[in-house]
This record gives structure tokens, C-alpha cells and sequence, in this order.
């Protein structure tokens, strides 16, 4: 896979604050997750890629490049940021072909490409009304548009989905989705849900007080465990003691899920004919699942470094 | 018999392989988009009342003059305001024009944030500071040059030879361009430096204006109380006046306007104090700007 | 999941309430009861929801109706609030105050006697401890959320109204937040939290209260308002070592809507009645001698009857 973004021995200080600590890591093409506590990098190591920051060492390349020296090397990267950034009195039409005449599109092309974005961002007779006149929900969408108005290569998404509902989530997520399968554009995206990058991401990137601690696709922190578990909506001891019958020991406690561990390929039939016979209504069967979420469980110690501007 | 023909055409995302025009197409985007920000072009009626109301405070005087001109013919003429006087005037509404309109340029992206989106495209700070600046100094130009040019066309028109008048004070059309763009670089720089201090366009205008009125009561106070030649230098304190001061000097005549008691001060020093108060804030604007990074 | 005391006395409760705003009509003549463990309230945006905490913690009148905390009356009822605690979804906070000093000065508001003990408490509660003397201008989001969490409840409240606590937090101070949470509602206390994070609400809640418009379109535990849902079949796959005679066999039961065989080999089937299906999928396995692997329902997530109750 190509490599769209490299970090070699990138650092950043402010002033004596290490905010990145000599990094290495590529992010390749499609979709990944960047995830991290707040102020242990993340927001400067997005800023250092698309060129708003120096890096202090090392380099940040953007296919090759360096954003922050040269400037056509951020023609091909967008920018969704969680703050703010609309103005307010202009149409969302007009506001996408500004944009994209300055992302270095001819006129005609940028006013085309402007009203084709807005439709593909689910934005139709609306684009035509001002932006201040939008929901938040209307507004994230314009936030996306102007980030892939000029066909980037890879787009920065920060929090993109902060402040909505949960339809309104599901509507960005899917929207996100599409943009790196159908319309072939990779995308990096920060947040702190487990469930935007479940359902966005292919890989992740974790950095945690200046340092990258996990790196890889999604599926290998996501993975099938050994243990299976059963749920039931009723006669659960029966259930048990039909499993204990056929030599299946099932821990639980209370009442919550069954776990079975090591279950061996004959095991399922034993399952089967122990719910048959238990009567007890099946509800779920499905082995465990390692959690994203569980890489934060493990405990480390407070990183809080507290800079203001390392949000 | 022909079966019936049917097609599904691909509306779905495109990938654009046009042209990619890199700086010099952004810097002119740039450009555009700020002088129709300061006209309030596609930003409804509102946005459109104010730089309509100055323009018009602008034009009105000048389309008198030449009504008047008209009317009284070669005689009259000579007593009316010309073009060498017509700053004098002029100067108030333009530098209320720009107090309020030139902040506008500034102070909204960054209070909304826009600047950002700027910053991750292929332009750079200063590209965009320059193309603000530029922007209101282009459009500062017209609104000081064209009341002039119907000013002294209406005069030309008015005298009983034409041709002759334009031959006598042809070397009146450079002075005024000259005079225009000396008013017109001193209204752009100050206002657009006093919006870098704040996010609130009112307060950058408040700031401007207070610094100018406060600058003309001391500055002549001070001159008028004190007299004699400290009096003199003491009414540069009188900044606003600068520009009419390198207008007088431009058309070789005496000052007459607020800040006269400066005639006194060597020119060159009027003209390095004019510099001053153009290249200074322009500087910090510059330096400002620089090292914003959203 | 806390076992609710269904006969007790409801900590909160809202009667026949109505919220205007010359002719915008926030929340809509709705009644509910909010008992002792974790509450989760939610709604799209602009259903209402902020309106209501606001008029629950006396801040704001209802139009129409009454509302009641712990028996008492909210409004005009100062001393509520030592067994309340409240925090806002957004709150300006003066930058140059120290987390500790913040606290220190709610636990002082709330008048408590012994500051310093109460003020360390809530501190380690949400774990600030080591960041508590640095100026709040300095901390991220994150902490601040938790400073703010620690301050609305400094004074040990009964009850806590939250509106979307976790938000701007990293996941591991989610998870943290989360346990802190679930701590609090054990020892009896009642817990109402606004959040549009559906996943998290869906561990961390007991029940739920559901807005929509302004009116109150569900409540109580998710499971039970989904069997509610009769118009909507469920939807369950069910992974096994034949498929095609698996679904074969399923189609042939009458209340069986619909069975189809996805990409994956997955049979997925609709039905209006779970509880026969539940007992069917094993059984039709065992005569058919097939090997039942997996059975996971698709739309029993809070998010699911989320979406539907929204889309009605």
C-alpha cells in the first residue's frame, strides 16, 4: 500500500513541553483511525502534516513532501477541524466554489465541483440558503465538503462527528464510509468513540504521550476470542445444568451472559441439544470480541500534559 | 422491429483531473473575494448599505461641484473646490469608510474560523494578509480616484475652452492619482493593522476612529496653544492630516485644512512621518499574520 | 444492571408538564417517573431534552405542570440544591482558577462544613489529583469535563442530573467516567445522563427516556420497549454448518416473516415473534442434524430501537 503520510523522527516541543517525541510512522491509503488522550499529540501531529506547524526535529511528509515549507504540497490534502470555521453570511454554493477556486480549480470548474460535492454530501436545495440559517448537522456536512471539494488525496476529519445526534452520527459515519470506498479519497480520522472507528476505519494509529503506542488494522485489535458466550431470556440454571450434563462447564455471574471457554468443534452439538432440551429461549451465541476499547483499559499513568493548544 | 434503447448515466463522484493552478490563481481568488467582502457582494442587502451610503457621501460632493461648475461658468470656477482641494473634504467619509469597512476583511475569518481552511490550502499567511491588504487598497483607489476624475471632468466641461483648460492643468490628473494613493495606502494599512489587535470588527473601528479624532483635538490643541515652531511639530501629533499634507505638497500649494500649523516641519520630515505611519503598522501587520497558524 | 425497586417512590417526578417559548413549543405535556440508579435521556437534537433537565434543576418554570425532586418542589427551593448536582453541557469556566480552587469554591456555594475532605474526595473520585493546582486555562477538555464533574458533585448529591458529561473525553477517561458512574448509582443514588453516544448509554444505563418533538415517545429498559415494537419484526442471524436447509427449515414456520442467506453464508431471519424463535432456531438444528454455530440479533441494540422509534 502506498504510503500517503510519514513521520520520521518528528518532534515538537513547546518551549519545555514535549508535545511529539522523535515519531516514526506511515499512515497508509484508506481510511485510519488516530486516537489518543487529549494533549499527547494527536491535534499536533494533524497540524504538522497539513502545515499549519514547524515540526521542531524530524520531518512530516505528506507523499514525499513537506507541507509546511512548501505550499503545493497541501493542494492535495483537506481539512475537516472540529472548531468552528464557517462564515456565516454567505451561501454554502458560493462558499464551496471560494474554496475551491483557491484550492487552485479554474472558475467553472470550481463552481461545478462545488454543487456536484454538496450532493454528494446530501446537501441539495439547502446549499442555496446561508450558512448561518444551517443545523449543526448541515454544517458538519459543509465542513466535509470543503475538505474534498478539490479532490484531495487524503483528508484530515477531527471529531466530525462532535455535537450530533444519533442520526445525525450515523448519516457522517456513512458519509466518511463512501468517501474512502466509493470515492477513493483516504481519510485520517481523530476521535475518542470506539464506535466511529469501528465503523470507519480499516487501521489505527494510537499516540499517547508523544509516542506512537499501537499501530494496525482494525480487525487485529478486534478480534474472535476463544470464549463463547451464550445468552438466554430465560431458565438459565437448566440451561447450565443441561451444558454440566454433557460435560460443558458454564461460568456466569448473576444474570448475565454464559461463558464457555475452549470450546472444541463437537461442543457446538452439545450447546444445541442442551438448549433443546433446557427449553431455555436463545437469544445470543457468539464468541467474545476483543474491544478497541480495550487498549485503553489497560491502566497506564495520568498523561495529562495540559497544553491548551494540543487540543 | 428496433428494441427500445435506455442508458444510466454516472452521476456519482468524479475524480477531477483538470487543471490545478497552483498560487498566483488562489492569491487572485483572494483578491476578488476581498474586495466584494468590503462591497458586501453575496452577503444580501444589509452588508451592501454601508460602502453604498460612503460611496455615495463620496460622489455627492464632487457631482455639486460640477452641477455648480456648469452653472457659473469660467468665472465661478476658479473660487470652487478643485481637485487640489477636494481631499481636504473628501478625507473624512473615506477615513470613516475605511475604519469601518477594512476590519471587515480581517476580523470575521478569524472570528469564524475560516482562516483555518485558508491556511491548509496551497497559500501561505502572508499571501493571504497581502491579498486582504491589496483588496481594500484597490478598491480604496477607486473610491478615492473616481469622484476626482467626474470632478475634474465636470470642471474641464464647465470652462468656456475645454481643450485650453486641459492643456494648462493637464499635470492636475497625476497629482490627484498621486494624492488619491497616498490617502488611500495611509486609510488601508492603519485600519487593517487595528484589526489585528481584536476579533470584533466594531472595536477595530472604534479603535481607528478614536485614534484619528482624538490625534486631530490634541494635535491641534497642543500646536494652536503652544504656537511657534515647537507648535508646529506638535501638530504632526495630528496623524489624519498626513495625507493631506503630502496632497499639498503634491500640488505646491499652502495647507489649509486641520494640521496647517505642520506647513512649518520640513517637508522631508513630513514625508518620513508619513512613511512611518504607513510602513510601521504595516510591518506589524505582516508580522501578525505570519505566524498564525489556525 | 441494577435491580430497580418498581414499587419505591420515584426520586424525580415530572407531571404533566409543558414548556413554551412564545410558539415554540419545547417540551410537550410529558409525564415520567425517574427512579434511583442511572437514567439515560435521550432524543435528537432539539427534542427537548435540555429544556427538561433545565426545568428538573429549577432553573428554568415549566409552563404547565409540576415537577418534584426527592418530594420537594424545585423551584423556590434553595435547599434542594444540597441534595442536588448539576452539570451543564456547556459552562464557561474562569481560565485563571486552579482545578482545586474551582471545587474548593462550589463546595463553599453548597456550604459545606468539612471543605478540604469533600473537596479531596471528589477530586480522586474523578481522578485529578496530580493536575488539581494547575489553572483550569491549562487543562484539555477532558479535564476540565472531570473538574466540572467533580465540582457538581463535591457535596456527596442524591441526585445528579448530567447533560452529555463525557463529551470532548478520550476513551480511557470515558471508561473511567463510565465505572465512576456506575459506582455512584450502586450506593443508592439517582444518576440522569444526557449523551447522544447510544453505545455507551446502552451499558451504562438502567433505563432510558426517550424525546422526540418534545414529547416523550419511550421509556423504561431498552429490551422491553423493543418487544414493544410490534410492527417491527426482529432480526436475527444465525450462523450454522448448512445454511440452505437451515433456512429452509425457518421459512417453513408460520411465524417466520421472511428468511434470506447472506454474502457470508449467514441466514438472517425476520420475525414478529422473537420468544417462538428462540426456541425454534435449536430445535429445527437438532432434527435437521445441522450444527448451530452462532445466533446474534441485529436490531436489539439501543441504537436500533433508537432508529426506530425516531423513524415512526
Amino acid at each position: 500500500m502506498a504510503e500517503l503520510l510519514q513521520a520520521a523522527g518528528l518532534s515538537k516541543h513547546y518551549g519545555s513541553t514535549v508535545a511529539l517525541d522523535s515519531v516514526d510512522f506511515a499512515v497508509p491509503s484508506g481510511i485510519t483511525g488516530l486516537l489518543g488522550p487529549n494533549g499527547a499529540g494527536k491535534s499536533t501531529a494533524i497540524k504538522l502534516f497539513l502545515g499549519l506547524l514547524e515540526p521542531t526535529g524530524g520531518q512530516a511528509l505528506v507523499m514525499g513532501e513537506e507541507p509546511y515549507s512548501l505550499p503545493a504540497a497541501r493542494s492535495r490534502l483537506g481539512y475537516m477541524p472540529e472548531h468552528d470555521c464557517l462564515p456565516s453570511a454567505i451561501t454554502a454554493s458560493e462558499f464551496l466554489t471560494h474554496m475551491a477556486r483557491v484550492s487552485g480549480l479554474p472558475a467553472a470548474d470550481a463552481r461545478t465541483r462545488a454543487a456536484d460535492t454538496l450532493r454528494h454530501v446530501g446537501l441539495d436545495e439547502e446549499r442555496y440558503r446561508s450558512i448561518g440559517e444551517y443545523s449543526t448537522g448541515m454544517k458538519q456536512r459543509v465542513k466535509l465538503a470543503q475538505a474534498i471539494v478539490h479532490d484531495p488525496v487524503m483528508v484530515f476529519l477531527d471529531e466530525p462527528t462532535a455535537g450530533l445526534d444519533p442520526m445525525g452520527r450515523e448519516e457522517m459515519l456513512d458519509l466518511i464510509r463512501r468517501i474512502g470506498t466509493d470515492f477513493g479519497i483516504s481519510a485520517l480520522v481523530s476521535t475518542h468513540l470506539m464506535g466511529d472507528v469501528e465503523r470507519t476505519c480499516d487501521e489505527i494509529l494510537v499516540i499517547d504521550a508523544g509516542r506512537v503506542t499501537h499501530q494496525g488494522a482494525v480487525k487485529g485489535f478486534t478480534e474472535e476470542t476463544q470464549t463463547m458466550y451464550i445468552e438466554v431470556d430465560d431458565r438459565r440454571d437448566q440451561l447450565v445444568a443441561a451444558l454440566a450434563d454433557r460435560g460443558i462447564e458454564a461460568n456466569g455471574d448473576g444474570h448475565g451472559p454464559l461463558l464457555i471457554e475452549n470450546l472444541s468443534d463437537d461442543g457446538f452439538d452439545a450447546i444445541r441439544d442442551a438448549l433443546v432440551a433446557s427449553g431455555a429461549p436463545l437469544r445470543r451465541l457468539a464468541p467474545g470480541r476483543a474491544q478497541l476499547s480495550d487498549i485503553f483499559k489497560a491502566s497506564g499513568t495520568e498523561r495529562e500534559s495540559g497544553m491548551s493548544n494540543g487540543q | 422491429m428496433n428494441k427500445p434503447q435506455g442508458e444510466v448515466f454516472d452521476i456519482g463522484y468524479q475524480p477531477y483531473e483538470g487543471a490545478r493552478e497552483g498560487r498566483n490563481a488562489a492569491r487572485k481568488a483572494l483578491l476578488i473575494d476581498g474586495m466584494r467582502t468590503a462591497l458586501g457582494m453575496g452577503r444580501g442587502l444589509t452588508a451592501k448599505i454601508l460602502p453604498g451610503l460612503l460611496f455615495l457621501a463620496l460622489l455627492i460632493p464632487a457631482l455639486v461641484f460640477i452641477i455648480i461648475a456648469s452653472v457659473v461658468g469660467q468665472t465661478g470656477i476658479d473660487d470652487l473646490p478643485g481637485v487640489a482641494d477636494y481631499y481636504q473634504g473628501a478625507i473624512y467619509p473615506v477615513l470613516i469608510f475605511s475604519a469601518i469597512i477594512a476590519p471587515e476583511l480581517l476580523t470575521t475569518d478569524r472570528r469564524n474560523g475560516v482562516l483555518s481552511l485558508y491556511l491548509v490550502r496551497p497559500i501561505t499567511s502572508s499571501d493571504y494578509i497581502i491579498g486582504r491588504w491589496l483588496a481594500f487598497f484597490l478598491l480604496s483607489l477607486i473610491v478615492v480616484w473616481v469622484p476626482q476624475l467626474l470632478l475634474y471632468i465636470g470642471v474641464n466641461l464647465g470652462s468656456t475652452d475645454a481643450w485650453e483648460y486641459l492643456r494648462d492643468n493637464w499635470d492636475d490628473i497625476p497629482r490627484f492619482l498621486l494624492a488619491g494613493a497616498a490617502l488611500a495606502l495611509f486609510t488601508t494599512t492603519l485600519p487593517l493593522a487595528a484589526a489585528a489587535f481584536t476579533d470584533r470588527r466594531a472595536i477595530a473601528a472604534a479603535l481607528v476612529i478614536g485614534i484619528w479624532v482624538i490625534a486631530l483635538a490634541v494635535g491641534n490643541a497642543l500646536s494652536d496653544g503652544i504656537g511657534g515652531t515647537a507648535g508646529a511639530w506638535l501638530a504632526l501629533i495630528d496623524i489624519g492630516s498626513t495625507p493631506l499634507h503630502i496632497n499639498d505638497m503634491i500640488f505646491n500649494q499652502a495647507s489649509d485644512g486641520p494640521g496647517r500649523a505642520a506647513e512649518e516641519v520640513p517637508k522631508a520630515v513630513r514625508i518620513g512621518w508619513y512613511l512611518i505611519l504607513v510602513a510601521v503598522p504595516a510591518a506589524f501587520l505582516y508580522m501578525k499574520y505570519r505566524k498564525v497558524s489556525a | 444492571m441494577t435491580d430497580r425497586d418498581a414499587n419505591g417512590t420515584p426520586t424525580i417526578r415530572v407531571d404533566s408538564v409543558s414548556k413554551w417559548f412564545g410558539n415554540v413549543v419545547a417540551v410537550n405535556d410529558v409525564s415520567l417517573e425517574i427512579r434511583p440508579g442511572i437514567t439515560g435521556l435521550l432524543g435528537p437534537n432539539g427534542a427537548g431534552k435540555t429544556t427538561l433537565l433545565h426545568m428538573i434543576n429549577g432553573l428554568s418554570a415549566p409552563s404547565e405542570g409540576e415537577i418534584t425532586v426527592l418530594g420537594e418542589p424545585v423551584r423556590n427551593n434553595p435547599g434542594i440544591y444540597n441534595r442536588l448536582g448539576v452539570m451543564a453541557e456547556h459552562e464557561a469556566v474562569y481560565g485563571f482558577f486552579t482545578g482545586r480552587a474551582f471545587v474548593e469554591f462550589s463546595a463553599r456555594l453548597y456550604g459545606l462544613n468539612d471543605v478540604p475532605a469533600m473537596v479531596d474526595k471528589a477530586i480522586k473520585a474523578v481522578n485529578m489529583a496530580d493536575a488539581q493546582n494547575r489553572p483550569l486555562g491549562e487543562y484539555s477538555r477532558g479535564m476540565r469535563q472531570r473538574m466540572r464533574l467533580a465540582a457538581s458533585m463535591v457535596h456527596d448529591p442524591e441526585v445528579m442530573l448530567l447533560d452529555e458529561p463525557l463529551s470532548g473525553t478520550d476513551p480511557r477517561q470515558r471508561i473511567e467516567f463510565s465505572e465512576l458512574l456506575a459506582e455512584l448509582a450502586k450506593d443508592g443514588r439517582t444518576i440522569v445522563v444526557s449523551s447522544h453516544i447510544l453505545e455507551e448509554v446502552e451499558t451504562l444505563a438502567d433505563s432510558i427516556l426517550l424525546m422526540i418533538s418534545g414529547k416523550l415517545a419511550a421509556a423504561g429498559d431498552y429490551r422491553a420497549i423493543r418487544a414493544k415494537l410490534d410492527e417491527r419484526p426482529y432480526t436475527v442471524s444465525v450462523g450454522c454448518s448448512e445454511p440452505r436447509r437451515m433456512a429452509a427449515a425457518l421459512v417453513g414456520l408460520d411465524e417466520v416473516d421472511s428468511v434470506t442467506v447472506d454474502a457470508e453464508g449467514r441466514v438472517i431471519v425476520l420475525s414478529k415473534n422473537v420468544s417462538v424463535l428462540q426456541l425454534a432456531v435449536p430445535k429445527l438444528a437438532q432434527d435437521a442434524g445441522i450444527r448451530l454455530e452462532r445466533v446474534e440479533p441485529l436490531d436489539d441494540s439501543l441504537e436500533s430501537v433508537f432508529g426506530y422509534l425516531v423513524d415512526a
